[in-house]
């Protein structure tokens, strides 16, 4: 009877052991995921051009719900007998953990800023081969901030869409109140003049200010790197080793003249911010004008009942530091890696083809939510309306008249603690806890340490 | 059978002090624990000890192939941050005040609002509700009302204050952040505290207060004398939990930023509310130095631990006890 109890005993702790381990562990499933029923086929979301795949085959894809809807998963594996797609919330520990366990991964959405750690580490799949067969991805056919994915010879893998990040966008109205004529379109308007009509363009209220002259957004590094850039100059040291933020008269004087601008509160700052982003604050009013990018366009297009209204806004290139030349890069680019630790890198390629450069790629391209990477897609970019029409011409005069070089990417460092940095100390500045000087020489300081911090990690 | 086997059976039976039975009950005892105790151990005692060995590595949260040990170097740094007057030491002195001015505040209030609602008011049962309220809305949602109250542009204070002196515009979130905070705080602490003082006002011996008023004592002769020596044990286990709350304080500065919802995990409340847990959670996901945050927060730990204790021992000359704490 004793005996029996304590096999009892054992076999229900090794039971309890088995089903404890089975919660706590990260099983993979063993089943390939339920195939939701075939969407209505629409035009753009149609997968008929990707070729059918013989062998059964399960992709495992990284990628925010935002970018890969689960109408592009359907249509895809309705049109592909076989293949199974399982989407997975994008996460940069995720994503390393994965890596380095073994874990089944074979596309990953990131940044093009994100290719050369990737690359460094041999996470991602040098995909030269596959862009040189592709009747589909061609190379003179791509924008040149593809260049964010390409890496010491190779070439790891290609936004989605695109834009020039800094374009200018001013109220033609609030010009006008303000007493500003505005010049022709394409004209190069400089930080010095944008800054002045910024000045004259906000509007305050019993010390509330009810409009700012311009919405900054805030791409605080990037926009250093661009202004350097009219110079041939650049923000870090050939290795990267270095930022040089203090000893640079230039961008001493910018950061100078953002500041002041905070102070005169013609620009949102961390003591009067934004309550929402650039398009809201546009089209309702509380912003006279912005730098920002041709995604404004996908904003614009689908408002509601605007204050003020898209055709109000001009678009004009990026604003210039010297009054010569600017630059307007795409400062990153959302796109797609394939891993290299895939067993399934032909089946990878067919999809990270079919999202590049198919219907999803040509339904990106019809919405107009930033410009397709393909320049054989421009054609359906929405342009029924006049200023949609102004906005495409100005970009295809920024393409051939201003500096489209992909600015160079600290791969030491994340550009959040230049920003954040920055942010933290413009606070202390407009609250007169320390002078411009300091700031700029606390924001010199914090960078160079975390670049130190990375290339220490980095050995 | 003979007495030499009796005498092995019994000796088996007996291994280290229990009896074949005994085992039997201690195995149940082991089987009925094992759900928590393996829950215990995979996500508390691993992950504490993975932590505590992650501050002494240059982890960044991706680069689990090539971490390297360096030994105490991220203490070295936390330790050269507070006596330099660095962002850590700033961040560790905010906390600091936010614990000196919310715990008082938080204490004296709930005691004053137990006590009036331990009389035999009209309606106490509604006020003891009211008051109760903000202790079980969750905090995010909690922070959102007060978001929405002190917003600078579309804030309800501001605008109910507009009303009263016209042109009247407060940046509360941007100018006062640690005033917001500090108000939340009291706002949402008070009613679980009521409580308990609440449980302990009512668990002073009737006889104790029937004595002292045929005595001629007077009400606050009655608090002082009784009253609040009996709610001492109640005070210090506010104190112990109030110091541990606000030095942990975390969620609610970084809801209350300004643009939480636009920058995401780069949120950066304004300086003011720099709390010591905004610093980690800066350097651990902003800065991706997994190893240095880690060795924050045990610095924060021991930090928590050596004020407790102090608190601990201290007590034996504030706090009154029924029982000698040190008699076992």
């Amino acid at each position: 009877m004793k005996k029996s109890s304590s096999w009892r005993v054992f076999a229900m702790v090794a039971l309890l052991a088995i089903l404890l381990t089975a919660c706590g562990g990260n099983a993979a499933p063993t089943a390939a995921p339920e195939q939701p029923a075939a969407p209505a086929a629409t035009e753009a979301t149609a997968a008929t051009e990707a070729p059918a795949v013989a062998e059964p085959v399960k992709l495992v894809v990284m990628a925010g719900e935002d970018e890969l809807s689960q109408d592009i998963i359907d249509a895809y594996v309705a049109a592909n007998p076989g293949v199974t797609i399982e989407r997975i919330d994008p996460d940069a520990t995720k994503l390393a953990a994965m890596i380095v366990a073994g874990e089944q991964l074979d596309v990953i959405a990131g940044s093009g800023a994100d290719t050369s750690a990737y690359a460094d580490r041999g996470w991602v799949l040098d995909l030269t081969p596959y862009f040189a067969k592709s009747e589909l991805l061609k190379a003179d056919d791509m924008v040149p901030s593809v260049e964010y994915f390409r890496y010491k010879g190779g070439w790891y893998g290609m936004n989605k869409d695109w834009s020039p990040d800094q374009s200018f966008f001013i109220s033609k109205t609030a010009a006008a109140e303000a007493g500003i004529e505005l010049p022709p379109a394409q004209t190069i308007i400089t930080w010095a003049q944008a800054a002045d009509w910024a000045r004259k363009m906000t509007k305050s209220e019993g010390g509330r200010v009810t409009r700012v002259g311009m919405a900054y957004s805030d791409y605080w590094d990037g926009t250093v790197q661009t202004i350097l850039m009219e110079n041939g100059e650049d923000l870090y040291s050939e290795d990267f080793s270095k930022a040089n933020i203090k000893d640079n008269p230039t961008v001493v004087a910018f950061l100078t003249l953002m500041a002041e601008l905070a102070k005169d509160n013609a620009i949102f700052n961390p003591l009067n911010p934004s309550p929402e982003w650039v398009v809201p604050d546009l089209l309702n009013g509380r912003a006279a004008s912005a730098d920002n990018g041709y995604w404004i366009q996908g904003g614009f297009h689908d408002a509601e009942n605007p204050v003020v209204a898209p055709a109000d806004y001009v678009m004009y290139p990026a604003l210039s530091w010297g009054g010569k030349v600017t630059a307007n890069p795409a400062l990153g680019g959302a796109g797609w890696f394939i891993s290299a630790k895939t067993e399934n890198a032909d089946a990878a390629w067919k999809f990270f083809e079919y999202y590049m450069g198919g219907a999803p790629a040509l339904n990106r391209a019809q919405i107009g939510w930033g410009l397709p990477a393909l320049k054989s897609l421009y054609a359906e970019i929405p342009a029924t309306e006049e200023w949609q029409k102004q906005y495409i011409e100005n970009v295809q005069w920024e393409q051939a008249n201003t500096i489209q070089t992909p600015r160079r990417i600290n791969p030491y460092y994340s550009t959040g603690v230049f920003n954040t940095t920055w942010q933290a100390n413009l606070e202390r500045y407009l609250k007169g806890e320390i002078t411009i000087e300091e700031a700029i020489a606390n924001l010199d300081a914090e960078v160079n340490k975390a670049i130190a911090d990375g290339i220490a990690v980095a050995k | 059978m003979s007495a030499d086997t009796q005498t092995t059976l019994r000796t088996k039976r007996k291994f280290l002090g229990l009896s074949g039975f005994g085992w039997m009950r201690a195995s149940w005892f082991y089987v009925f624990i094992a759900p928590w105790f393996l829950g215990f151990l995979a996500f508390t005692v691993i992950p504490v000890a993975v932590g505590m060995l992650m501050s002494f590595t240059n982890f960044t949260g991706t680069n689990f192939d090539t971490y390297k040990f360096i030994g105490l170097a991220n203490y070295s740094e936390a330790f050269g941050e507070f006596f330099t007057d660095g962002i850590a030491w700033y961040a560790l002195s905010r906390t600091g005040l936010f614990a000196i001015v919310t715990i008082p505040i938080n204490i004296v209030l709930s005691l004053l609002i137990a006590i009036l609602l331990t009389r035999n008011i009209r309606g106490k049962g509604f006020f003891r509700t009211l008051f109760y309220i903000p202790s079980i809305i969750p905090v995010v949602a909690s922070v959102w009302i007060w978001k929405a109250l002190m917003d600078n542009n579309y804030g309800v204070v501001n605008a109910v204050l507009n009303e009263i002196v016209p042109n009247t515009y407060i940046r509360w979130l941007t100018e006062y952040p640690f005033h917001v905070l500090v108000m939340w705080s009291v706002w949402a602490g008070v009613g679980g505290a009521v409580i308990i003082f609440m449980a302990g006002i009512q668990g002073v011996p009737a006889e104790l207060e029937e004595a002292a008023r045929i005595d001629g004592a007077n009400n606050f002769q009655m608090f002082r004398n009784i009253t609040a020596p009996l709610l001492t044990p109640v005070i210090f286990y506010q104190f112990i939990v109030g110091i541990i709350g606000s030095l942990q304080i975390l969620t609610q500065p970084l809801l209350l930023a300004p643009r939480a919802v636009q920058a995401g995990i780069a949120t950066l409340p304004p300086r003011e509310n720099y709390m010591f847990m905004i610093h980690i959670y800066q350097e651990s996901f902003v800065r991706q130095r997994y190893g240095y945050g880690s060795s924050l927060l045990w610095i924060l730990f021991f930090f928590i631990l050596i004020l407790t204790i102090v608190m601990t021992y201290t007590s034996k000359y504030w706090v009154y006890y029924e029982v000698n704490p040190e008699d076992k």
